[in-house]
């Protein structure tokens, strides 16, 4: 009797240690890799990679259809279906090598991926810049660690559209990437998450801000301390009930980062990424507000003397918020971004109106806020189906999601 | 004053009535003890047992949860209200149902069980239907979840005199998911493998002839019903661990 | 009144009280009780902290008590509540900053407990907890309090009884805290008294 109790009492324990996973780890190619031995590829090459591509081998994970898309760091291949890939390129004379991983974002499924654009299918055209070639990507994939074994062949029917690639389209990831529910390999609200970010397909992040006790705006979620978001450490409770000091000695986020002011994410959004819009959501107003657009009003002008475009706002989530941005003088020369209606969007002079998606489209009042120079945004949308009916449906000028790289396939399809 | 009593003054008649006395009130006392009639077979609820014919019972109770990390984040951290119902029929079936709830979600189970024993051993097979209804409204959103769920079982028991234990395993099916926010349909998912249950439960009386159970149970699933209204985008499954506290009334 | 008489009514009397007794329950003496028990020990946190985790400090003194209720049977049901220091920790830069923390618990438990053979009982309880936090050296000192919901008890104990209303025993206790996933075991003395 007293065997088994404590038989079931240690099975207890192990069912309880067998969720403690927060990262689906990134398959690497090892230290053989051929991209050792290539050269980087241009800025122009890069644009005549982009496009829309039909997947003829591999469909059955990836789908039919995929898009390719540059960023600062990584080719980024996004699937329908929550799938993307992150790709290092490299050319070796008019052959092209991409290596890296694809990962599922809705589930733990990820491996490794080898390719190859040979010289006479696209390879030629890519590196001179001259001369007409259908770009066939031959490779392979993988699942988890193991070598990639699985035929992966991909054909570029299209550039992207008009419409897709002059659109300013803001690709707004959530918590700066993802949650940490989505095992990515660096934290939520973190300095990594924001140089990470982009290989996911984001233009743009929204973050959560909070105040210290002794004032210092920072990123961080939730309302306390908590094992979800941060390495079990000696602190508990309200983030709000510390001092700066105080979280920096004692606090590591879950992947080891440090938790950052919101001068630092801003400071490394500027000088280290493209991202062109930065959203602050506000998880604290009083009493914060004239700190939070101090410090925008500060990262804006550093941000137009490096000549970057981007566009910072204040997030108003509550008639409370709403209240404390009146408060500050000149609250309406202060971009900010209203979730309320579009009455208190006027009230206050914001920049972007951002309704919670499941309000539908609504796209008289954002044909209304268009006409008056402002955005409109949604947030936040996760479904496949919902993305794509709302980019192809709606007017929106961007919308907040937890995959990014969902939203940039269904926006770069578009024609 | 004589003693009433010296050594050697109990008169030698008075000593066979004694012993007569001593012997005869002491197997009354011993028959009245095995008078203790009571046998966990019949007042059991989870141990798989040939319920009687038309009888009824429920019990109800507490269960803890532990929901896993990823769905901790607006998790509902309160204990969950139990209210199981038995109810015997003849040629060894019996029809049991549930109730469970969270309030701010709910499962309703009923179905069919057989069962078989063998001296102590006890088996039963089983098939519940269940369905689920959850609503959460938070920062103007408004959730709601309906399920359809299928729960094959089997349970097997072992018992002594007053105590069973019963090791019940358990298949998840989900028949059909829908999922809406703010009225729109998130999601729907049909006839797809949930995951599986394993509980152990132990019975026996806490206070009189009133039985009490406590159960140990881990979900091993991808949607579990108190918390899946709140992530519709998770594809993995999860350990859950419960605890139960249940009387039976 | 002569003596066999007198003998005869004693003996009558002692028969049918037995047979009353025995009668009286199905079970083989009326045993319903409420305990109220103390526990004093040594404590130690099972070390599973990230940050600053070589700089803790995991064993302190802990207390408990509990209040049962007994009925005949081997099982009782009760409430236990208790303080525990889990640990204290330095900061990392400790050197720079002179930084500490400390993490101490209350739970507050609905507990379980049966008898297994004569004195030896285990239980398990379920319920909630106090957790209370301090920080000092790194400016200001604080004390933060967070409810955790989901926290878990199983023991083991052995209480042998005194007399008729006091016992006195041992018991090993492992506690966790579902709101920072922490763990800790307790080996107490433990004193009751039964009523």
């Amino acid at each position: 009797m007293k065997i088994k109790i404590t038989y079931f009492a240690l099975l207890f324990l192990v069912f309880y240690g067998c969720n403690k996973d927060t990262t689906v780890p990134i398959p690497m190619a090892g230290p053989n890799s051929i991209l050792g031995d290539t050269y980087p590829l241009t800025s122009s090459a890069k644009l005549l990679m982009d496009g829309v591509y039909k997947v003829n081998d591999g469909s059955g994970l990836f789908g039919s259809q995929v898009i390719l898309k540059w960023n600062r760091t990584h080719l980024s291949i996004a699937c329908n279906n929550g799938k993307y890939f992150v790709m290092d390129v490299g050319r070796l004379d008019s052959v092209i090598f991409l290596q890296g991983y694809w990962r599922d974002g809705y589930s733990d499924g990820t491996g490794l991926a080898s390719m190859h654009i040979a010289r006479g299918e696209g390879g030629t055209m890519i590196v001179s810049g001259t001369g007409q070639q259908t770009i066939v990507i031959r490779g392979a994939y993988g699942q988890g660690s193991t070598l990639p074994d699985q035929v992966l062949n991909l054909t570029r029917l299209r550039s992207f559209s008009t419409k897709a690639a002059a659109s300013k389209f803001y690709i707004l990831a959530h918590r700066s990437g993802g949650r940490t529910s989505d095992r990515l390999p660096v934290s939520e609200n973190s300095l990594a998450m924001i140089g990470f970010t982009e290989r996911l397909g984001s233009t743009g992040i929204e973050v959560d801000v909070r105040i210290t006790k002794d004032g210092i705006p920072f990123l961080y979620h939730d309302g306390d301390l908590n094992i979800r978001l941060t390495e079990k450490g000696p602190l508990a409770g309200p983030a709000e009930n510390y001092t700066w000091a105080q979280l920096s000695a004692f606090v590591r986020l879950i992947h080891g980062e440090k938790i950052p002011t919101l001068e630092e994410a801003l400071t490394y959004t500027i000088d280290s990424t493209l991202l062109n819009f930065v959203y602050l959501d506000m998880k604290e107003t009083s009493g914060a507000m004239a700190t939070v657009t101090s410090i925008q009003e500060r990262m804006l002008q550093h941000a137009a003397a490096k000549g970057r475009d981007i566009i910072i706002v204040v997030g108003i989530p509550t008639t409370g918020a709403l209240n404390d941005l009146k408060s500050v003088p000149g609250y309406q020369s202060i971009p900010s971004l209203c979730e309320l209606t579009v009455d208190d969007v006027r009230a206050v002079n914001s920049m972007v109106w951002a309704p919670r998606w499941t309000l539908g489209l609504q796209n008289d009042l954002v044909q209304q806020m268009h006409d008056e120079g402002r955005l409109a945004l949604c947030w936040t949308i996760d479904q496949p189906n919902w993305i794509e009916e709302y980019i192809t449906q709606g007017h929106f000028n961007g919308l907040l999601t937890n995959f990014p790289y969902v939203v940039a396939y269904y926006h770069y399809t578009q024609q | 004053m004589k003693p009433l009593f010296t050594p050697g003054s109990i008169p030698k008649s008075l000593l066979p009535m004694f012993i007569f006395l001593v012997v005869t009130g002491t197997s009354v006392a011993q028959k009245a003890d095995a008078a203790d009639t009571f046998d966990i077979t019949a007042p059991s609820m989870r141990f798989p047992h040939q319920y009687r014919q038309w009888g009824f019972q429920v019990a109800a109770g507490l269960l803890m949860v532990k929901p896993p990390m990823d769905l901790l984040e607006n998790a509902i951290q309160a204990p969950l209200v139990n209210i199981h119902m038995t109810f015997g029929l003849p040629w060894r079936l019996s029809l049991e149902g549930d109730v469970q709830t969270i309030v701010v979600s709910n499962q309703f189970s009923l179905g069919p069980r057989i069962g078989y024993g063998y001296r102590n051993f006890y088996f039963n097979a089983g098939w519940d239907v269940a369905w689920v209804y959850g609503q959460l409204r938070q920062i103007g959103f408004d959730n709601r979840a309906k399920v359809w769920l299928h729960y094959p079982n089997l349970s097997v028991g072992y018992k002594l005199k007053r105590m069973a234990f019963t090791l019940r395993g358990e298949a998840v099916f989900v028949a059909k998911l829908t999922e809406t926010s703010g009225g729109n349909e998130v999601s729907v998912s049909r006839n797809f493998y949930n995951g599986f249950t394993v509980g152990f439960y132990l019975e026996q009386r806490l206070w009189k002839n009133h039985v009490f159970i406590f159960g140990l149970k881990d979900n091993y699933e991808k949607y579990y019903w108190p918390t899946w209204m709140l992530f519709t985008t998770f594809n993995r499954y999860y350990h859950i661990p419960e605890l139960s506290f249940m009387w039976i009334l | 009144m002569s003596r066999k008489f007198i003998i005869l009514i004693l003996l009558l009397f002692l028969m049918s009280a037995t047979v009353h007794a025995a009668k009286k329950d199905t079970t083989k003496v009326s045993q319903n009780h409420y305990s109220l028990a103390v526990g004093v020990g040594w404590a130690h946190y099972i070390n599973t902290l990230v940050v600053a985790k070589s700089l803790a400090k995991t064993n302190s003194a802990g207390i408990s008590m509990k209040f049962f209720w007994e009925p005949e049977h081997r099982l009782s049901l009760g409430l236990e509540t208790g303080f525990y220091r889990l640990y204290k920790v330095k900061s990392p830069d400790y050197d720079i900053n002179k930084g500490e923390a400390s993490m101490s618990v209350v739970p507050l438990l609905l507990t379980i407990r049966m008898r297994i053979v004569d004195h030896f009982y285990l239980s398990t309880g379920a319920g909630l907890a106090i957790m209370i936090n301090k920080v000092s050296g790194v400016g200001e000192q604080l004390t933060n309090k967070v409810l955790s919901m989901s926290n878990y008890q199983f023991s083991g104990s052995y209480i042998y009884p005194l007399t008729k209303h006091w016992q006195v025993g041992g018991e090993l206790k492992v506690l966790n805290y579902g709101k920072t996933a922490d763990w800790m075991y307790t080996i107490q003395a433990v004193c009751a008294v039964r009523l």
